[in-house]
C-alpha cells in the first residue's frame, strides 16, 4: 500500500484504541500526572467490600474509552496493564452504552436493565450457569409478559437473555413497553440481582476465578445528547443522572459511570457528587502549553510519540512524513493536546498534499481550513467569551449555559497542573483571522 | 488543451479543494466521513462530474435524502445501497432534514448516536454535500458525528452559480413555504451574498435580487429590522439597473416593514411612493396591492373611513384583472374595518361575501380566516354560542391544511368564548389544548398568550397560586421574545393576583414595575390601567387620599385615548373611594356619572356593576328598599349577559340587605342560592364569602353551632387561596362568635390572629377594631 494511504488509515479519528494496543502511550505516567487509571482503580479497590459508584468525565475524543479499557485490565489483575498493582482482583463488565441503548431516549431503568444484561452476559461467558438460578426463571416470566403485549406480538423475542437486549435496541416499540414493565418490576429485579445473583456470582467468582468483587463500567453515557425537557429548563441529563441517582445506585455492586462533561461542570456538579458520594474524576487533555502560554515540552513530546508510534505502524518514518520535525511539533501544539483533533489535522494535511513529506505550505492550508471549520459554530457572543478564556485561563462565570456549551463543543479544553484546573481555548481558534469572525449583531 | 478548457470552469480554489476530496476518496481504506460545502446545486453537479472524470474507476453512488421519508439517514442509505461494495457515497439534501426553528433536529440525533453502526455498516467514504449553514448546524447539533470527520472541502460559487441559485429560490414565493424552509433559504441566501460580495466585480443584478430575497426571507421570519436593511440595499441597485418593478417592489416592501413596526406615517409614505411607479409601468396587481396596503395602514391607525376608501378602491382593480384572491382579501378587509367600527352587521355581511370566493378559488386558509372572523363578530355581539360554532367550523379546516397557527388560534378563541361565559373549566381546557400546538410550531407569543390566559382563568376562579404560577411562566417568554407589552401585562396580572390575595405590598411592587414598561412602549391604556391598579391597592389598604389621587391621574389618560370603558371604570373607582370614606353623596354621584357611559358604549357588565354599586351606597345608608331595588335591577342584566359571577354577587348582596333587615330566612336563602353558582364557576373566594355570610346569619339567629361550622368551613378556603383579608374577616367573625358564647380563650386567640393579619396587610382601622372588640365589655 502507498505510504500516504497507510498513514491516512492509521490516523483515523473515528477509531478508539483497544486497551492492549502497542500504540497506547501512557502519557499520564510519562508526565508524572495523577494517573486517572490509578485514581479510578484505587477509588474502587480501596473501598473494600462496600459497593461504590464512581463518575468519570472528560472531553469527547481525549481517550476516555481507551483509559477505561486500561482500568478494566488493571482491576482484572492483568500485570501488563499498569505500573502499579492492585491488591484486589475484580470481575469487570464493560457496557458500551451506544451499542445497546438508544441514547436519544434513555432512562435510568433502561440503563440498569442493560447493566444487568451485560453482567449476565459476561458471567455466562465466564462459565457461570444462569439457567439453574432463579434469574433464569425470572427472565422466562418476564419474557412471557413481554410476548403477551399486543404491540410486541409481531416481534420474535429470543429466549436467550443476551440476544434479548439487541431486540430492544432495534424495536422502538419494545423499548417503551419494556420501560413501563420495568417500572413495575424494578424492585423485584433489584432484589433478585442483589440478593440472589450477585451473592451467588461472588461466591462462584471467588472460588473459580479468584475475584474479590464485581465492577460494571458503563461507558459512553457521556454521549447522551443534552435536551431541555421541561418549561423550567430541566435537562434530560439532570433527570437521568441526578433524579435517577437512586435507580442508578440501586445495584449492590461497584459501578463506574461516564457522565457528560457539560453536566459534570454544570451548577449541578456538587449535587451530583453528593448523590453518588464520590468525586467526579476528569480525564484532562494532554497539556502542550503551560498556564502562561509557553510551550510544555514534555506534553509535546508525548504527542509526538503518539504520532511516531502510528507512523511506524504505517511503515513510515517521521522524516518521510514531515519535511521538518518542527512541523509535527506545530501540529501537536495546535491540537491543544486533544488526540482526535491531532488526527483530524493530520488526515486533512494528507489530503492536501500530492506527495510526502508534508510541507509547511500544505500545513498552512490545512490549519486555515481546520480553523475555519472550528469557527463555524462560534458566534460573536462565544468569541467574546473565548477571548476572555484565552486571556484569563478561567471559566466564564457569568453565563453558565455558554460555558457548558464551550466545553461540550470542544472550543475550550480543560487542563490540570499543580495549581489545579485551568482552561484555554482550542488553539486553532487563534488561527482564525479577525476578518472571519462574525460581527456583533446590534 | 481539452482538459484545460474543462478545468477553466472551476476556479483555482475549487480545484485545490477538489483535489483534496479526490485524495480522500483514494486514501481512505474504510469508513471515512467528509463534508463538502457548496451553496449552489449547479456547481455541485459540475464538481461531481469532475470527480467522476478524475476517478473513472471508482464506484461512487449518489443519494438525495428525502426529508419527508419516515426513516432517518441510515435506513435511507440502507435501502438505497443494500450491501453493495462501493468506493464512496455522495449524500445530498441533508440540510432539508434540519429543523432550524428548533435547536434539535431528530435527524441529527440519529446521526449522533448511530455513528458506530454507520462506520461499520458503510466501510467506505461517505461525503455529505451541504450548504454552509447546514454544515454549521451539523457541527452544532451533531458534535459527536462531526468530530469523526476526516475532511471538509469548501467550494465557492461563481457569479453564474449565484444567479442560477437565485432563480431557483424565486420560483416558489417565500410566504408559501414552511418556517423551517424559510430559515434554510435565508441561510443559503446569506452565503450567496457573501460569495457575491467577495467577487471582484459583483453582478448588480444578482446582488439586487439577493438583497430583495433576503429582505423577504427576513420579513417572513419576523426579523423586520434586518428585512428593512436589505430592502434599503436592494433599492438603489434596482434604480441603477432601471428595473422599475424591482424598485416599486422594494419600496412597497419597505412600507410593509414600516407597517409591521407601527411606523404608520413612513409606511403610508412608501406605499404612496410605490403606487405611481406601478401605475406608470402598468402593473395593475402591484397598484392594487399598494392601495390595499394603504388601507391596512389606515386601519391600523383607526382611520376607518380612509381604510374603507382604499379597500373600495383596490377592490375593482382586483376584479378587473381577475385576481380573485386579492378581491376576497379586499372584501375581508372591509369586513375588518366594519368590525373595528363595531358595525357588526356589515362586518358579517362582508365576511359572508368573501367566504364563497375563498371557497371557489380553493384558498382554504382564507376560508378558515373568514369563518373565524365571523366568529369574532359573534363574540363581539356577545352571541357566544354562534361564535363558538364558527370557531368550531374553522378549526377542522386549519387542521386539514396543516395550518397549526390557525388551529391554535381557533382553539384559543374557543377558550376565550368559554371564559366570557364564565365556563372556566372549559376555557382552561381549550387553552391547555392550544398551548402544545403553539409550542410545537415555535410560536412563542401564542404560547405566552395561552399561558397568560390560563392564568386569567385561574385568577377568575380565585386559584391564586396557579394563576401566579402561570403568569410567572409567561413572563420570561414575553421577555425572551422581546414582547414588552406581554411582559408588562403578565407583571400587571401577577400584581392582580397579589391584590386578590391581599398581599398589597407585592401588588403595588408589581404595578410599579409594569408602569414604566407601559410608559416606555407608549401604551397609554396599559399605563392608565397600572395607575388605576395602584389606586386599587391604596383603596384596599384604606389609603383613600392616595387612591383618589391615582384614579384622578388615570382618568385623563383614559379620556385622552378615548377609552370610554377605562374612563367609566376610573369614575366608578372614585365612587368606591367615596363610598369607603362614607361620603355617600359623592359616591352616588360618581356611580351615576359612570352609568350612562357604560350604557352608551354598551358595556352591560359595567352597567350592572355601577347599578350594584349604587345599591351598595343605599345599603351603607341603610336605605334598604332602594338597595334591594338596585340589586334586583342589576341581577337580570348579569343573567342576560351570562355573567355568573356578577349574578352570584348580586344575589349575595340581596342576602346582605335581608340580613341587615333581620329577615334572616330570606338572607340565608339568598346566600344558599349564590353558593352553588360560585362553586360551579369555581370562584373559591365567592364561595368562602357566601359561607361566611351564612355563618353571620346563623350567628344573628344565635344558632351558634351552625355559625361555628360555617366559619370553620370558610376559613381554610381563604387560607388555601391565600386571601389574607378574607382570612382575617373570618377570624374576626369567629372572635365575635366566641364573644357571644363567652369563650374567652377562643375569642382572644381569634381576634389576636385577625388583628395581626389586618396589621400585616396594612389595614390599621380594622386591626384597631379587632383589638377593641376584644377589650369591650359584653
Amino acid at each position: 500500500m502507498d505510504k500516504r494511504a497507510a498513514l491516512y488509515q492509521q490516523f483515523d479519528p473515528a477509531r478508539p484504541l483497544e486497551a492492549d494496543s502497542d500504540l497506547y502511550v501512557d502519557w499520564q505516567r510519562e508526565l508524572n500526572r495523577d494517573d486517572i487509571k490509578q485514581r479510578l482503580a484505587n477509588s474502587v479497590s480501596l473501598a473494600g467490600d462496600i459497593a461504590v459508584s464512581r463518575l468519570l468525565t472528560g472531553h469527547r475524543g481525549v481517550g476516555k474509552t481507551t483509559e477505561l479499557k486500561r482500568v478494566k485490565r488493571i482491576l482484572e489483575g492483568d500485570p501488563g496493564a499498569g505500573a502499579f498493582s492492585i491488591e484486589r482482583k475484580y470481575f469487570v463488565s464493560l457496557l458500551e452504552a451506544e451499542q445497546w441503548l438508544d441514547l436519544q431516549d434513555v432512562g435510568p431503568p433502561d440503563i440498569i436493565f442493560h447493566i444487568v444484561r451485560q453482567l449476565v452476559d459476561d458471567l455466562n461467558e465466564a462459565g457461570f450457569g444462569f439457567a439453574a438460578t432463579s434469574f433464569g426463571q425470572f427472565f422466562k416470566e418476564f419474557r412471557d409478559i413481554l410476548t403477551s403485549q399486543v404491540e410486541l406480538k409481531s416481534i420474535d423475542i429470543p429466549t436467550d437473555f443476551a440476544k434479548f437486549g439487541l431486540v430492544l435496541k432495534q424495536v422502538p416499540v419494545a423499548r417503551s413497553t419494556l420501560r413501563s414493565l420495568l417500572q413495575g418490576h424494578l424492585p423485584k429485579i433489584y432484589d433478585l440481582i442483589n440478593d440472589v445473583i450477585l451473592k451467588k456470582a461472588r461466591q462462584w467468582l471467588k472460588q473459580k476465578k479468584g475475584c474479590d468483587d464485581i465492577l460494571v463500567i458503563v461507558d459512553e453515557l457521556d454521549h447522551i445528547p443534552q435536551k431541555v425537557i421541561t418549561e423550567q429548563g430541566l435537562t434530560n441529563h439532570v433527570n437521568i443522572f441526578l433524579d435517577g441517582a437512586g435507580t442508578l445506585r440501586s445495584l449492590n455492586c461497584n459501578v463506574l459511570y461516564t457522565v457528560p462533561i457539560e453536566l459534570a461542570y454544570s451548577s449541578s456538579r456538587e449535587r451530583l457528587k453528593a448523590a453518588y458520594a464520590t468525586e467526579i474524576l476528569a480525564l484532562p487533555v494532554i497539556p502542550v502549553t503551560r498556564r502562561d502560554g509557553s510551550a510544555f515540552e514534555d506534553g509535546l513530546q508525548t504527542m509526538v510519540r503518539i504520532v511516531e508510534g502510528r507512523t511506524a505502524e504505517a511503515g513510515a518514518t517521521i522524516e518521510e512524513f514531515f519535511s521538518d520535525r518542527e512541523l509535527l511539533r506545530r501540529l501537536c501544539s495546535l491540537s491543544g493536546g486533544h488526540v482526535r483533533m491531532l488526527f483530524i489535522l493530520i488526515r486533512s494535511a494528507l489530503e492536501r498534499c500530492d506527495q510526502l513529506p508534508l510541507t509547511p505550505e500544505v500545513l498552512d492550508r490545512t490549519v486555515r481550513r481546520q480553523a475555519n471549520d472550528i469557527s463555524l459554530a462560534v458566534d460573536a457572543n462565544r468569541w467574546q467569551a473565548l477571548d476572555e478564556v484565552h486571556r484569563a485561563k478561567q471559566p466564564v462565570e457569568e453565563d453558565p449555559e455558554l460555558w457548558y456549551g464551550l466545553l461540550k463543543d470542544l472550543f475550550v479544553y480543560g487542563y490540570e497542573d499543580d495549581l489545579g484546573s485551568w482552561y484555554d481555548w482550542n488553539p486553532l481558534l487563534g488561527e482564525v483571522p479577525e476578518a472571519n469572525r462574525p460581527s456583533r449583531k446590534t | 488543451m481539452e482538459t484545460k478548457t474543462q478545468q477553466a470552469a472551476l476556479s483555482i480554489e475549487n480545484q485545490v479543494e477538489l483535489t483534496a476530496l479526490c485524495n480522500m476518496l483514494e486514501l481512505a481504506g474504510g469508513f471515512t466521513l467528509g463534508f463538502a460545502r457548496v451553496n449552489h446545486p449547479k456547481l455541485r453537479a459540475r464538481l461531481v462530474e469532475e470527480i467522476r472524470r478524475r476517478l473513472p474507476g471508482k464506484a461512487i453512488n449518489e443519494l438525495t435524502l428525502d426529508p419527508r421519508s419516515e426513516s432517518g439517514v441510515v435506513p435511507q442509505l440502507e435501502e438505497a445501497f443494500g450491501h453493495q461494495k462501493l468506493d464512496g457515497v455522495f449524500l445530498y439534501s441533508l440540510d432539508t432534514m434540519f429543523d432550524l426553528t428548533t435547536r434539535q433536529s431528530p435527524a441529527m440525533d440519529v446521526l449522533n448516536l448511530n455513528r458506530n453502526y454507520f462506520g461499520k455498516r458503510f466501510p467506505f467514504p461517505v461525503v455529505f454535500w451541504l450548504p454552509e449553514f447546514a454544515m454549521r448546524e451539523l457541527s452544532h447539533q451533531a458534535p459527536d458525528f462531526w468530530a469523526w470527520r476526516s475532511g471538509t472541502y469548501y467550494f465557492v460559487g461563481a457569479e453564474g452559480d449565484a444567479a442560477e441559485t437565485l432563480r431557483g429560490l424565486d420560483e416558489d414565493p417565500i410566504s408559501s413555504v414552511t418556517l423551517r424552509e424559510k430559515r434554510g433559504r435565508r441561510e443559503i441566501l446569506e452565503h450567496v451574498l457573501a460569495e457575491l460580495r467577495a467577487a471582484a466585480q459583483p453582478d448588480s443584478r444578482s446582488l439586487a435580487d439577493t438583497y430583495y430575497l433576503l429582505g423577504q426571507a427576513n420579513y417572513y421570519e419576523d426579523e423586520k429590522n434586518a428585512a428593512g436593511a436589505y430592502f434599503e440595499k436592494a433599492l438603489p441597485l434596482f434604480r441603477e439597473l432601471e428595473d422599475r418593478r424591482g424598485e416599486a417592489n422594494a419600496i412597497r416592501s419597505l412600507g410593509d416593514v414600516a407597517l409591521s413596526q407601527a411606523r404608520y406615517e413612513q409606511a403610508a409614505e412608501r406605499y404612496e411612493q410605490a403606487l405611481p411607479i406601478y401605475r406608470q409601468i402598468g402593473d395593475r396587481l402591484g397598484e392594487a396591492n399598494a392601495i390595499q396596503s394603504l388601507g391596512d395602514v389606515a386601519l391600523s391607525q383607526a382611520r376607518y373611513e380612509q381604510a374603507a376608501e382604499s379597500y373600495e378602491q383596490a377592490l375593482p382593480i382586483y376584479r378587473q384583472i381577475g385576481d380573485r384572491l386579492g378581491e376576497a382579501n379586499a372584501i375581508k378587509s372591509l369586513g375588518d374595518v366594519a368590525l373595528s367600527q363595531a358595525r357588526y352587521e356589515q362586518a358579517a355581511e362582508r365576511y359572508e361575501q368573501a367566504l364563497p370566493i375563498y371557497r371557489q378559488i380553493g384558498d382554504r386558509l382564507g376560508e378558515a380566516n373568514a369563518i373565524r372572523s365571523l366568529g369574532d363578530v359573534a363574540r363581539m355581539q356577545a352571541r357566544y354560542e354562534q361564535a363558538a360554532e364558527r370557531y368550531e367550523q374553522a378549526l377542522p379546516i386549519y387542521r386539514r391544511i396543516g395550518d397549526r397557527l390557525g388551529e391554535a388560534n381557533a382553539i384559543k378563541s374557543l377558550g376565550d368564548v368559554a371564559r366570557m361565559q364564565d365556563r372556566y373549566e372549559q376555557a382552561a381546557e381549550r387553552y391547555e389544548q392550544a398551548l402544545p400546538i403553539y409550542r410545537r410550531i415555535g410560536d412563542r407569543l401564542g404560547e405566552a398568550n395561552a399561558i397568560q390566559s390560563l392564568g386569567d382563568v385561574a385568577l377568575r376562579q380565585a386559584r391564586y397560586e396557579q394563576a401566579a404560577e402561570r403568569y410567572e411562566q409567561a413572563l420570561p417568554i414575553y421577555r425572551r421574545i422581546g414582547d414588552r407589552l406581554g411582559e408588562a401585562n403578565a407583571i400587571q396580572s401577577w400584581g392582580d393576583v397579589a391584590l386578590s390575595q391581599a398581599r398589597y405590598e407585592q401588588a403595588a411592587e408589581r404595578y410599579e414595575q409594569a408602569l414604566p414598561i407601559y410608559r416606555r412602549i407608549g401604551d397609554r391604556l396599559g399605563e392608565a390601567n397600572a395607575i388605576r391598579s395602584l389606586g386599587d391597592v391604596a383603596l384596599r389598604q384604606a389609603r383613600y387620599e392616595q387612591a383618589a389621587e391615582r384614579y384622578e391621574q388615570a382618568l385623563p389618560i383614559y379620556r385622552q385615548i378615548g377609552d370610554r370603558l377605562g374612563e367609566a371604570n376610573a369614575i366608578r373607582s372614585l365612587g368606591d373611594v367615596a363610598l369607603s370614606q362614607a361620603r355617600y353623596e359623592q359616591a352616588a354621584e360618581r356611580y351615576e356619572q359612570a352609568l350612562p357611559i357604560y350604557r352608551r358604549i354598551g358595556d352591560r357588565l359595567g352597567e350592572a356593576n355601577a347599578i350594584r354599586s349604587l345599591g351598595d351606597v343605599a345599603l351603607s345608608q341603610a336605605r334598604y328598599e332602594q338597595a334591594a331595588e338596585r340589586y334586583e335591577q342589576a341581577l337580570p342584566i348579569y343573567r342576560r349577559i351570562g355573567d355568573r359571577l356578577g349574578e352570584a354577587n348580586a344575589i349575595r348582596s340581596l342576602g346582605d340587605v335581608a340580613l341587615r333587615q333581620a329577615r334572616y330566612e330570606q338572607a340565608a336563602e339568598r346566600y344558599e342560592q349564590a353558593l352553588p353558582i360560585y362553586r360551579q364557576i369555581g370562584d373559591r373566594l365567592g364561595e368562602a364569602n357566601a359561607i361566611r355570610s351564612l355563618g353571620d346569619v346563623a350567628l344573628s339567629q344565635a344558632r351558634y353551632e351552625q355559625a361555628a361550622e360555617r366559619y370553620e368551613q370558610a376559613l381554610p378556603i381563604y387560607r388555601q387561596i391565600g386571601d389574607r383579608l378574607g382570612e382575617a374577616n373570618a377570624l374576626l367573625s369567629m372572635g365575635r362568635l366566641a364573644r357571644e358564647t363567652d369563650d374567652e380563650t377562643r375569642m382572644t386567640a381569634s381576634l389576636r390572629q385577625a388583628e395581626s393579619i389586618y396589621e400585616s396587610i396594612g389595614l390599621k382601622d380594622q386591626a384597631r377594631r379587632a383589638r377593641e372588640l376584644g377589650l369591650a365589655p359584653r
